[in-house]
């Protein structure tokens, strides 16, 4: 399975939650009113505002979907070797 | 299949994107009014701040509408609907065929009589051009006028920017619409602390005593021209009547956006959202909807705002006048107050200033339908 690095920048971050809707076992919003980064809807060690999580490819479709649909483009998706997947422009 | 979507914004673009995916070779006609590839508005604030550069702001590429063989006419405004004939006249002339039309014209701003080279608005690019040439040759305040989220903006803008700023608004205290007295003065004496110079009550912009050497921004809200719609036989409320798929009463024809009027399945009643996340999502659905599908528009609707430091958030319907009642929790003493609004015994929607723990519970609260009794907040 794939692996992703999740990152929110949380200056970025306006607290829209378009993420945490479209995927919500991957985002939350904390007392800041910004998104930061679970792995399955899990919190394994410290609340953080980035990640590495293996993904199913359909998985890997929700995070970038909710990533897109980010009014700031706060959200960051980088595969394995760095590459960024989005914002991809 | 030939399918028209007039207004390229988030939801017309993203419809567009939508139903590409969907049909690989069905004509897709996108028409705006704007000369710009697709940019975010929500990120213009963080533009007029300096936080991103203007690149930063652009979500589509100018090469991104050929490569997915989207006909984008840019800088056209479409002028009348023949629902009979399936076409739109646009302002050079030409009249453009549909087989399915999208409707996501969004709305335009209310503007004041008040005219002047300081004056501003803050709803498109070339606006926010205008106030940040604005902003770097004032040498008086900056003054918002307004006092909804776009004076908001405003407000924050200009404290951010260092000015000395006023904020002027009709109401006894800002977003005075949904907020209760409570949260207002929550608000009001936020922005005390911070020195802002708050001035309700200002029933007109000329009350404020506006100089030559302030700026005036002006965010009084919007007014969608709904006069077209009617015209061609297309039902309209204050928006474009749709109901939970996003038909409008002419077969064939969608709405989506902030110009949509829709049957809100979550809160049940017909709402408009007017905030980027429904917009977004509203136009997947609806592209989805003209590809043949027959999904409903589901989403609880939430808009965030961070005011010089102040969080607010609204959540669900917050339309004082149509809930049964309200519920407060929270205190200005103790620095954070939720509103929470009750129909039919349930919660539809809530205000929460200063109390972003409150969110997430709200929001599923509101998602489940459940009862405000059963809404255990902290």
């Amino acid at each position: 399975m794939p692996k992703l690095t999740i990152k929110v920048d949380p200056d970025l971050c306006i607290g829209a939650a378009s993420c945490v809707t479209i995927a919500p076992e991957t985002f939350q919003m904390n007392d800041e009113n910004k998104a930061y980064v679970l792995d399955h809807g899990t919190e394994p060690g410290e609340r953080t505002y980035q990640r590495m999580i293996e993904v199913t490819e359909d998985e890997k479709e929700a995070i970038i979907m909710g990533a897109q649909s980010c009014p700031t483009l706060a959200v960051f998706v980088y595969d394995e070797e760095g590459n960024q997947l989005f914002p991809d422009i | 299949m030939r399918y028209l979507i007039i207004g390229s914004g988030i939801a017309g673009t993203t419809a567009a994107e939508e139903l590409r995916k969907l049909d690989a070779t069905a004509e897709i006609v996108l028409i705006g009014e704007e000369h710009e590839p697709l940019y975010s508005r929500v990120l213009l604030p963080h533009y007029a701040k300096g936080i991103v550069a203007l690149e930063k702001i652009f979500l589509k590429k100018e090469t991104w509408y050929l490569d997915k063989n989207i006909e984008w006419l840019r800088g056209v405004r479409c002028e009348e609907i023949d629902t009979t004939n399936r076409h739109v006249v646009v302002s050079d002339g030409r009249e453009i065929p549909f087989d399915k039309l999208l409707i996501t014209t969004g709305a335009e701003i209310h503007t004041l009589p008040h005219e002047g080279e300081n004056v501003c608005y803050f709803q498109t690019l070339g606006d926010t051009e205008h106030l940040i040439a604005k902003i770097a040759s004032c040498s008086g305040r900056g003054i918002a006028y307004g006092g909804s989220f776009i004076a908001s903006e405003l407000i924050d803008l200009f404290v951010h920017r260092g000015m000395r700023t006023v904020a002027a608004f009709r109401g006894p205290w800002m977003f005075s619409r949904i907020l209760d007295a409570e949260s207002g003065a929550l608000v009001t004496a936020h922005l005390k602390r911070v020195g802002v110079d708050v001035r309700p009550g200002s029933e007109t912009l000329e009350s404020v005593g506006a100089t030559a050497e302030d700026i005036v921004a002006v965010g009084v809200g919007i007014a969608p021209e709904l006069g077209w719609f009617r015209d061609a036989g297309i039902a309209t409320g204050r928006g474009v009547l749709a109901n939970a798929r996003l038909e409008t009463n002419v077969a064939g024809v969608y709405a989506a956006g902030d110009i949509a009027e829709f049957d809100d399945v979550v809160v049940g009643r017909r709402v408009m959202a007017g905030n980027w996340p429904s917009a977004q999502m509203q136009g997947r659905v609806a592209a989805r909807n003209m590809a043949g599908g027959a999904e409903e528009f589901r989403n609880v609707s939430a808009y965030a705002t961070n005011l010089a430091g102040l969080d607010i958030i609204a959540i669900g319907d917050t339309d004082r006048v149509a809930a049964d009642s309200t519920v407060i929790v929270g205190s200005v003493v103790a620095g954070g107050v939720t509103q929470l609004f009750v129909r039919s015994g349930k919660l539809v929607g809530a205000t929460l200033v200063g109390r972003n723990r409150d969110r997430k519970a709200v929001t599923d609260a509101i998602n489940a339908g459940l009862a405000v009794d059963d809404v255990k907040l902290q």
